[in-house]
């Protein structure tokens, strides 16, 4: 990939994270916060994704995000009060930011979104916002009155483009700079066009080498083929005797023909020259084709340099100075010395450069400062790489536990003695493999954050009112699982948005509130993550549920389901019971898909419905698709590896009491609560005779517990998972399979797949995999 | 030229380089102040071009400190940074900085300031 191309790449991933920080931010003001950094850092990512997307010349993004820039400034600057800001359509201007961020990555047209537009531009125009000092857009008129107090910030920016564009246009020095430092003006073609005299005063404070400004570099930023003359006067140089040479003492009267106004003019000394340092004097109007060379200026320019400073910009300027601190408010002295007496006959307007005067209320440094120390140091990897180390440790996992198998049919004083480095060994792995997964490791964050956007798209397009309460953002899970998140959750989440939650009236009918509710729960459950979608609405519809599903043949006519069986069918294909085939759900791919990928990951999903009170989801996948932490069985002849957090407790069979229920299912009490049995050799069709010794108890994903009766504890250990779909083909109570210290295959099992299995009687294709090990 | 760029933003510093390497000028990259002093004194660049906010040394103090040293004081120090305001650029002159401009940049007009420098 070419250079430019990878970074465009990574511009689009920050703009992924930027745009996730906006949509944050603006939720928590929506929601009432007045945290002044929530709306720096809202302002810091629109003006950030703005930045890059200029860069790559994204137009379409860059106009939408600089009027919704605009916008969120006026919050900023406190023009707009922020109980008065439309923070809802914030947030669909940053859903729409969005879309011409995902347009723009991949070349697709965007939708022009002329509604928001139009609704950002009235921000700030807003009758709440009247008090509002200045008018935030409006041009300047173009000849003011000096004490006019003009937000400087949008002049800036475009006339600094403009400025360095002509520059570009020429790159070097105009002709009539690069000769003009005698005391003889130097008259140039310029003379002849026709245009406005201007005669600007450049007096630059002493202080000009020492920010390596040049004054050619100052000239540079004017027009050259509007450049007059230029005559430097010397006359406040000192005495060589005195000198500073490291301090300027020049001053230049440049006397420009020109069309430019005088904002433009000024905004070309954009930081170059302060405004102090400079004046612009426009004369009359020079009709084309005169001969007359302007050059009365420099005589007018001998005349005591005239600074007409009115008193509110005197005083906002001496404002920002005491804030900036007392050692800089003696620069403003010389400003606010009372004005010299009238100018010569031409002059039309002095005017100071609207620079100045900026509300002094606020402080965007120290916000920024804020901001910076919470910046945390990051690295940018790429994710194959960590693949690539995470592989390693992987193998270095299964080596170290040969090893250990090698090391124990040692002679014994050997034995002692490598045993020793193999326990270090087998420790700092431990740590490698911890480190790595932690490297890989992230919050749910990065999913859950797009789900308020979906939530809202729905509710407005479905005519619903819907709350989104989002709980445990910070769970971490391993990056794979994280990428696997995020089709489940939308699928649950349209789910419940489309069946689930009623529209206002039918929920005030049923004496809920008009508006719904979904969670979102991420937590960390017997070594999973669970996250469950939980809603308020109207449950499964059993019996619409049911009919349909005899309709398609999946029940038979007279087969009898328990309600949670029916909730069940939700996952069955091809079943939707939506009247109305929605552009939000009811294509018949929804649960049954998610299902499938979520049961190829080793993960489950299930369903607990309350009819009329709402429905709850529940997903549960593994914390991380690489290692796991087993325990080893043995069962017959064959081994197996059951998750150590699945595990609660271990006894003998022997001293436990086991009853028989009636249809022939063995329960046991444990700490006296009645646990299902179930034998593991039978349940997965071991070969050998099995003698079971040894009970687990085990915990499942909704938190009920079953024995497992085995033979033989084989050991504790870490074991690489390897995937069965990938390599086999699916084993029913198998979640993946892994190879132990001698190089033979064990089943990693999955406690609640085992107890469907046990359940259905399904078996595994066991004999054929212990082949192929 | 030789131009040193300090930007905190990975994929702006790239991007900045990419811009002057392609226009034939010979880049050091800093990710932020305090790591553009250092490179700063073993590049001693013709030019530097520094972004404003950015962790553990930012753009101003940047200015401050090259200025404070002999081999800083005639290097032109353009500012490239979002900000725009009266007061953060009064600092930043007050700092030394030679020149600002605002992201986002045009690669042109980069080019054409950094040309104003030449020589």
């Amino acid at each position: 990939m070419d250079p430019l191309a990878e970074l465009k790449q990574t511009f689009f991933q920050e703009c992924e994270e930027l745009l996730g920080a906006l949509e944050l931010r603006l939720q928590a003001l929506d929601e009432g916060s007045t945290d002044s950094e929530d709306v720096n850092a809202a302002f810091r990512a629109i003006h950030s994704i703005k930045g890059g997307a200029g860069a790559f010349g994204c137009t379409d993004l860059v106009a939408f995000a600089h009027v919704f820039e605009a916008s969120l400034d006026h919050l900023r600057s406190g023009r707009v009060a922020l109980e008065d800001a439309p923070f809802a359509l914030f947030l669909r201007c940053s859903d729409a930011v969005a879309d011409l961020v995902s347009a723009a990555r991949n070349d697709e047209p965007a939708r022009p979104r002329p509604d928001l537009l139009e609704a950002l531009e009235q921000v700030g125009k807003a009758p709440g916002a009247a008090a509002a000092p200045v008018a935030p857009v409006a041009a300047p008129p173009p000849v003011v009155a000096p004490a006019a107090p003009a937000n400087d910030a949008p002049l800036g920016v475009a006339a600094l483009g403009n400025l360095l564009a002509m520059v570009e246009a020429k790159t070097g020095p105009a002709p009539a700079v690069a000769t003009g430092w005698d005391d003889e003006p130097v008259v140039t073609p310029a003379a002849k066009k026709p245009g406005r005299d201007v005669i600007l005063r450049i007096s630059p404070e002493s202080d000009l080498f020492r920010r390596v400004i040049e004054p050619r570099v100052v000239f540079a930023s004017l027009p050259a083929e509007d450049i007059v003359s230029i005559v430097c006067d010397l006359s406040h140089v000192p005495t060589l005797e005195t000198i500073d040479v490291s301090d300027c003492f020049m001053r230049f009267i440049v006397t420009l023909r020109t069309n430019l106004s005088v904002e433009d003019i000024c905004s070309r000394f954009d930081f170059t020259l302060a405004t102090e340092e400079f004046e612009i004097e426009v004369l009359a109007d020079a009709p084309a084709n005169d001969d007359r060379p302007a050059v009365e200026a420099p005589a007018a320019a001998s005349a005591a340099p005239a600074s007409e400073v009115s008193g509110s910009v005197a005083a906002d300027l001496s404002a920002i100075l005491a804030k900036l601190g007392p050692a800089n408010a003696a620069m403003a002295t010389p400003d606010l010395q009372p004005a010299a007496p009238a100018m010569p006959a031409p002059v039309a307007a002095v005017i100071e450069a609207p620079a100045a005067a900026k509300a002094a209320a606020r402080a965007p440094a120290n916000d920024a400062a804020a901001g910076r120390q919470r910046q945390a140091v990051s690295v940018r990897v790429d994710l194959d790489r960590i693949d690539k180390l995470m592989n390693l440790v992987g193998e270095i996992v299964i080596t170290q536990s040969m090893l250990v198998e090698c090391v124990r049919s040692l002679p014994y004083d050997v034995y002692a003695k490598t045993a020793e480095g193999i326990l270090t060994l087998s420790r700092q792995t431990r740590e490698l493999q911890d480190h790595v997964m932690a490297v890989r490791a992230q919050p749910v964050k990065a999913v859950f954050q797009r789900m308020p956007r979906l939530v809202r798209e729905l509710a407005q397009t479905l005519g619903k009112e819907v709350r989104l309460v989002l709980e445990g953002e910070n769970t971490e899970v391993d990056k794979t699982i994280i990428e696997e998140l995020a089709d489940p959750l939308t699928h649950m989440i349209r789910n419940s948005m489309d069946h689930g939650v009623e529209t206002p009236d039918e929920r005030i009918a049923a004496g809920k509130s008009p508006e719904g509710t979904i969670k979102l729960i991420a937590e960390h459950r017997a070594g999973r993550i669970v996250i469950s979608v939980t809603d308020d609405g109207r449950g499964i519809g059993r019996e619409r549920l049911l009919a349909k599903a005899r309709s398609r043949g999946l029940v038979g006519a007279d087969e009898k389901l328990a309600p949670e069986e029916i909730d069940q069918l939700i996952f069955a294909a091809g079943l939707s019971t939506a009247e109305v085939i929605s552009d939000v759900s009811g294509r018949g791919v929804g649960m049954d898909v998610v299902r499938r990928n979520v049961e190829s990951l080793g993960g489950r999903i299930s369903v607990d419905s309350e009819p009329g009170r709402g429905c709850k989801f529940t997903l549960a996948l593994p914390l991380t698709l690489a290692v796991l932490e087993g325990m080893v069985i043995r069962c017959g002849d064959d081994r197996y590896v059951i998750p150590i957090a699945s595990v609660i407790e271990t006894q003998h069979l022997a001293s436990t009491p086991i009853e028989h229920l009636t249809f022939g299912q063995e329960v046991l009490r444990w700490r006296g609560e009645i646990t299902p049995l179930h034998r593991l050799g039978a349940v997965m069709g071991s070969s050998g005779s099995p003698n079971e010794n040894i009970i687990i108890i085990a915990e499942t994903e909704r938190g009920d517990n079953v024995g497992i009766a085995v033979d033989e504890i084989v050991g504790q250990q870490q074991v690489v998972v390897k995937s069965l779909e990938g390599n086999y083909g699916t084993v029913h109570g198998a979640s993946a399979a892994t190879i132990l210290g001698d190089g033979l295959v064990a089943l990693i099992l999955d406690v609640d797949s085992m107890l469907r299995l046990a359940a259905t009687g399904e078996r595994p294709p066991a004999t054929e995999l212990k082949l192929a090990g | 030229m030789r131009i040193l760029a300090i930007d905190d933003t990975k994929t702006l510093l790239s991007l900045l380089s990419l811009t002057l390497r392609n226009a034939g000028h010979e880049v050091a990259e800093a990710e932020n102040g305090e790591a553009g002093l250092v490179k700063f004194d073993e590049f001693k660049p013709d030019l530097v071009i520094t972004d404003l906010n950015m962790p553990l040394m930012d753009g101003i103090e940047f200015t401050r400190a090259c200025r404070a040293r002999p081999a800083g004081q005639n290097t032109p120090i353009i500012v490239l940074t979002t900000e725009n305001g009266a007061e953060i650029k009064a600092e930043g002159r007050r700092a030394g900085a030679s020149a600002w401009m605002v992201k986002p940049f045009e690669p042109t007009t980069l080019l054409g300031l950094v040309a104003r420098y030449k020589n």
